[in-house]
């Protein structure tokens, strides 16, 4: 401990010390059906309502290194759906896409007036990516929902 | 982990006090009340005669260099009556190192509120409550602070009180095996009684969800249920849908202890379902296990009168070691019973008690009351007949009622709030 | 401490309000002559501590107010209207005092007044636009004694916001007041600009001394009237928004803020009170009556009075509007008192320094008690506190505490008291504060002077003064208005019919809906339709509607009768509004 102790001294003497968060930071991809949820976020606040169960401390929350504003999981007899919360920025839906196309690759795409639903679906996984849009062209997110299935 | 954050918190303002500009040295974090607020003005007062500070006013706003919170630099501290609220400056990162500082002392929290340019989070202890909002200036979001974003920390001391009653939560012990016995119900077009430890708990009623720890004395316990039709409408009889059914469970791990399977109810005589369950508990509480048979005491009804009029006295005399000495075993024993070591249930009766002090002048005792004889005549429960509640206080526009469980200490002449 | 607060503030609008020389102030006169009764030690310490107030309070306006002078971008500029006469709200304000009441209250020896309309949402009279002003002139007051007092009352203020002195400690019935409306019927535009920076207007000048940005610099002479109203233009000629003026006798530049200047002003005070100066009040006062006048701020030798203005574009001209002509609407009204003295023999309560005093209806002092404040008459012989019920017990010339959760004072005398609880029952008591009649009512309700109790089963009576219950037979609900001497009554089966003031129903349970009557007349619906109903249940005749909206006005807040979303519309009278 006390070796500890001045490393510690050592690398925040003169400068400002930021709390460490990366042992707290979760990639939500790494969840799967069998995850316990609850251990896994262990030390970060949650909200538990009926059987679902949010996480909204974006600090802590990423989806392939995209900042995550809020991700809330259910399960149900389809296996496990985790539905995120994405912050509007252009750069993260374009991020988030080119990923998924590199691991599901082309969605089967549903456009509408003001919206598009692209879908990806494998036997492990369905992901569902929906954003709002104004002439074809993204103005915000609406949801991400990943299904884990059983 | 909280342990390492602490540290570099700790060690971070450390080496700012020791090479900052400006050396931090009013700390904040270190104030637990209203009186430390008014000592640490009158040291920035005496310490900065020049500036223009005055301990006295109650609502003070200081601009010193030195300020701070747990080493983040707060620029200005408006200090009132009511509340302290500190702002951050605008520079390196201080609203996420405050942020940072206060989850690093009290744990990581949920955001209570957030707008797209302000976020807020709360926090709640037995000397403050604390609220943190965060400016978003030039970072987006929480996740990515920025360097100008700035905090405002407003903080409410609470009043310290020293009466055993309000500090009951300092007394809980807490096991590892703390069962919670909980009877959940089912049911159609019917109301119950329910009897636990010969105890009668509740008469004619359809709520879903009893709490048995409070009147569980040792391991083995009995419960009788007596379900009856709800004669709505003057109906007397079920009605042909009417079903029961019910489930002693611990709510600790969700275990069923005991079950009262579904049953359809017929006729129009009441149905008595009857169980043992076993309410092994790592806590016992005495309570009314010493108490004296009351059922052939013929001064048992001026007793009753007695006791409440004792409590009405020492309400009004704002006699606050007698209202200790009334109310503490009650309350020590439901606590522990809940193994709940939060502050805030004995805080909160407390401050019950002391606001019908501030507020009443005068107090009521029915004088016609049916006895209520429980556990073998050791614990009994009266009903007021000639008023709405046993006690009654009453001030200007206030009014306060209570009823209790009461018993009789063998080798006692009177008797005494259980539960 | 509050007193001397006060007074600052007061010597700041005084002084700065007002050309006279202020030693010949009979205003500022007045206000040092509340220094009378304290001592040289109480002033010297209340002007330490609010000295420092005063600088904090100057300190956040001289930020507020310090305009600079920038350069608007176009996307920034706001407009508004340019100024015209607007009189559509005129003959609405002449009518809006149908309902005027005022509160009284007593302290010191003087009765405070405080006026507020009944009759709508709002309890203040409408705004009007500029170029209107409006004035209350009180001509006689009614004192409950008899008293009808007209000479020396026409300054008192009729006030819709605040408490306003009116005179001696008496109880005050009703008040006639004169509204008196002018407004601007026809007026001269004078405009300057850097073309045109000088221009002539009777017999002065109208000069512009500086156009930059955001702000414009203009002078009057002092000889010309205050205009109507002042309005910036840009460029292209139109109305600017304005974001800050000052006017002020002095030119800028020539004079610090006015603040920073009372700042100077009370420290140098505080420096003499500190050193010990003055010997005492009285010398204080003489130093402060002499001294003021001798500030350079309150001297202006130059005939001119100096306008600044900042708005949000940037301004290139500005048109003053004069006043060339005007017209003047009256009317008169009678505001009442809200809580009016009942009885003769009433008392009322005054608060003075040290005691209450409990004054008859001449205003003669009968029962004085020490120490008490903040007693409200609750009706009758009962108060209250913040804390407290009290019985005024005359008899033996004292207050008795009430140790009771609540006490209501009904208009016929009875009082009902609920001893413990909310939820329990009310007890009967005499405005002597003895017990009275044997029931006991879980309701008391008031309408007009009609008194219900309503017991346990539902069961409406209308109680004496002598708390005699008479059982109203199949009553199950009664409306809060008494309108015409009729009160809204329902049965079981939810007919409505009507009540008198007198408690006897006038008209029986028959209508599925009906209205409080107005002006003798009102709609009801029976066998489906809408009819006009006189106030003794007459048809007047049938509208065959079926669907009612009550809510509607007319300019004089006269009820409209409109039907089928507005297609038949009847006036107050039940005319048919034609299209």
């Amino acid at each position: 401990m006390k070796k500890l102790t001045i490393i510690l001294l050592f690398i925040t003497l003169c400068g400002y010390a930021q709390i460490d968060y990366k042992g707290l930071v979760k990639n939500l991809e790494d969840i799967t059906f069998e995850t316990d949820i609850k251990t896994h976020f262990k030390g970060i606040p949650f909200k538990e309502e009926y059987s679902q169960i949010e996480f909204s401390d974006e600090r802590f929350l990423r989806f392939y290194d995209i900042i995550v504003d809020k991700v809330s999981f259910e399960n149900n007899w389809g296996g496990r759906t985790m539905t995120m919360k994405l912050f509007n920025e252009k750069s993260d839906y374009n991020n988030i896409k080119t990923k998924l196309i590199e691991l599901y690759g082309e969605p089967e795409i549903n456009e509408r007036s003001s919206s598009i639903f692209y879908e990806w679906k494998t036997d492990k996984v369905n992901t569902t990516l929906r954003i709002k849009t104004e002439e074809g062209i993204f103005t915000e997110f609406d949801e991400l929902v990943v299904t884990l299935i059983q | 982990m909280k342990n390492v954050i602490f540290y570099i918190v700790l060690l971070a303002s450390i080496s700012i006090t020791s090479c900052g500009k400006d050396a931090l040295k009013y700390d904040f974090s270190k104030i637990k009340s209203h009186a430390d607020t008014k000592g640490l003005i009158a040291k920035i007062q005496l310490e900065n005669e020049d500036e223009d500070i005055d301990s006295t006013s109650s609502f003070e706003q200081i601009t010193i260099k030195g300020m701070h919170y747990a080493g983040v630099p707060i620029k200005e501290a408006l200090i009132t009556d009511n509340y302290t609220l500190l702002t951050t400056d605008t520079l390196n990162f201080s609203a996420k190192n405050l942020l940072e500082a206060i989850e690093a002392n009290n744990g990581l929290i949920n955001l209570t509120d957030s707008y797209s340019d302000r976020l807020e989070f709360g926090w709640k202890d037995e000397t403050e409550d604390k609220t943190l909002k965060i400016n978003l200036v030039n970072g987006k979001h929480l996740a990515a602070f920025g360097d100008k974003d700035y905090a405002e920390l407003t903080i409410n001391y609470k009043p310290i009180y020293t009466i055993p009653l309000a500090n009951i939560h300092k007394e809980i012990k807490t096991f590892d095996n703390q069962a919670k016995y909980v009877l959940n119900t089912r049911s159609y077009d019917c109301v119950y009684d329910i009897i636990v430890n010969d105890i009668i708990i509740t008469e004619s009623s359809n709520e879903t969800e009893f709490n048995l720890n409070n009147y569980i004395v040792g391991p083995d316990s009995s419960i009788k249920i007596i379900v009856k039709p709800r004669q709505k409408d003057g109906a007397k009889a079920f009605n042909e849908q009417a079903y029961f059914t019910a489930a002693i469970v611990n709510n600790e791990n969700e275990e069923i202890i005991e079950a009262i399977e579904k049953t359809a109810l017929k006729g129009s005589t009441p149905i008595v379902f009857q169980t043992d369950f076993n309410s092994t508990l790592p806590y016992y509480p005495k309570a009314w296990t010493d108490g004296a048979d009351l059922r052939n005491d013929e001064r048992l009804k001026d007793k009753v009168i007695a006791l409440y009029d004792k409590l009405g006295k020492a309400m009004l005399a704002k006699d606050e070691q007698a209202l200790n000495d009334i109310f503490y075993q009650k309350d020590f024993e439901m606590q522990q019973l809940d193994f709940d070591t939060n502050f805030e249930p004995a805080r909160s009766e407390w401050e019950t008690y002391l606001s019908v002090q501030l507020y009443c002048y005068k107090y009521t005792v029915a004088n016609d009351f049916d006895i209520e004889f429980n556990s073998g005549g050791k614990l009994i429960y009266t009903y007021a007949k000639d008023k709405s509640d046993m006690i009654i206080f009453t001030g200007k526009g206030h009014d306060f009622t209570l009823n209790h469980y009461l018993y009789q200490p063998k080798g006692s002449n009177e008797l005494k709030i259980i539960r | 401490m509050k007193k001397l607060i006060y007074l600052i503030t007061a010597l700041l609008t005084v002084i700065s309000c007002d050309n006279s020389q202020p030693n010949d102030n009979p205003e500022l006169n007045e206000f040092i002559s509340k220094l009378d009764d304290k001592s040289i030690e109480e002033i010297k310490e209340e002007m330490n501590s609010n000295v420092k107030q005063f600088e904090s309070i100057s300190k956040f306006f001289e930020n507020s107010f310090s305009n600079e002078i920038e350069v608007i971008v176009k996307e920034d500029e706001k407009y508004e209207e340019a100024f015209k006469i607007d009189t559509t709200g005129i003959s609405k304000a002449l009518y809006q005092f149908n309902d005027i009441v005022f509160v009284q209250t007593f302290e010191d020896y003087e009765s405070q007044l405080e006026f507020t309309k009944n009759n709508s949402d709002s309890s203040k009279p409408i705004n009007l636009g500029e170029g209107v002003s409006q004035k209350f002139i009180p001509n006689k007051i009614y004192y409950h004694d008899g008293e009808i007092r007209t000479d020396s009352i026409a300054d008192y203020e009729v006030d819709f916001t605040f408490d306003e002195a009116w005179g001696k400690v008496k109880p005050i019935d009703s008040i006639d007041i004169t509204y008196n409306l002018n407004y601007v019927k026809d007026y001269d535009v004078v405009e300057v600009s850097l073309d045109k920076p000088k221009v002539t207007f009777k017999g002065g000048e109208i000069t512009l001394v500086k156009a930059e940005g955001n702000y414009i610099y203009f002078t009057l002479s002092d000889t010309i009237d205050s205009p109507v109203r002042i309005q910036g233009y840009n460029a292209e000629g139109k109305v600017l928004d304005r974001s800050g003026y000052s006017n002020n006798g002095i030119a800028p530049g020539e004079m610090k803020s006015v603040f920073t200047e009372m700042l100077g002003y009370f420290k140098k005070l505080q420096e003499k009170l500190n050193d010990d100066d003055f010997e005492n009040t009285a010398e204080f006062q003489e130093y402060l009556k002499n001294n003021l006048s001798n500030l350079d701020f309150f001297n202006d030798n130059d005939g001119i009075f100096h306008r600044q203005y900042y708005y949000h574009g940037n301004v290139k001209s500005i048109k003053l509007y004069f006043e060339n002509d005007s017209e003047n609407r009256e009317t008169l009204f009678t505001a009442r008192n809200y809580k009016p003295f009942k009885e003769t023999d009433d008392l009322f309560a005054m608060e003075t320094e040290d005691a209450t005093v409990f004054l008859n209806s001449k205003g003669e002092p009968q029962i004085t008690i020490k120490g008490s404040d903040g007693l409200e008459n609750t009706g009758g012989n009962f108060y209250e506190d913040y804390n407290y019920f009290y019985y005024l017990n005359r008899a033996e010339k004292r207050l008795d505490t009430l140790l009771v959760y609540d006490v209501k004072v009904f208009n016929n005398g009875l009082v009902g008291i609920l001893p413990e609880q909310e939820n329990e029952h009310y007890t009967l008591f005499t405005s002597d504060n003895k017990p009275i009649g044997s029931k006991s009512y879980w309701l008391m309700r008031e309408v007009g002077d009609l008194l219900f109790g309503i017991t346990d089963d539902d069961k409406y009576y209308i109680l004496d003064e002598n708390a005699n219950a008479t059982l109203l037979t199949g009553v199950t609900k009664i409306s809060d208005n008494l309108s015409d001497d009729r009160i809204i009554v329902s049965n079981a089966n939810s007919k409505i019919g009507f009540m008198n003031s007198k408690g006897k129903m006038v008209i029986p349970f028959k209508y599925s809906d009906a209205e409080d009557f107005e002006d003798g007349i009102t709609a009801v619906q029976f066998n489906g339709t809408y009819k006009f109903i006189d106030l003794n249940g007459k048809v007047l005749f049938d509208t065959k509607e079926d669907d009612i909206d009550f809510l509607k006005k007319d300019d004089q807040e006269k009820r409209i009768y409109s039907f089928d979303y507005g297609k038949t519309s009847y006036n107050y009278k039940g005319e048919l509004i034609k299209k």
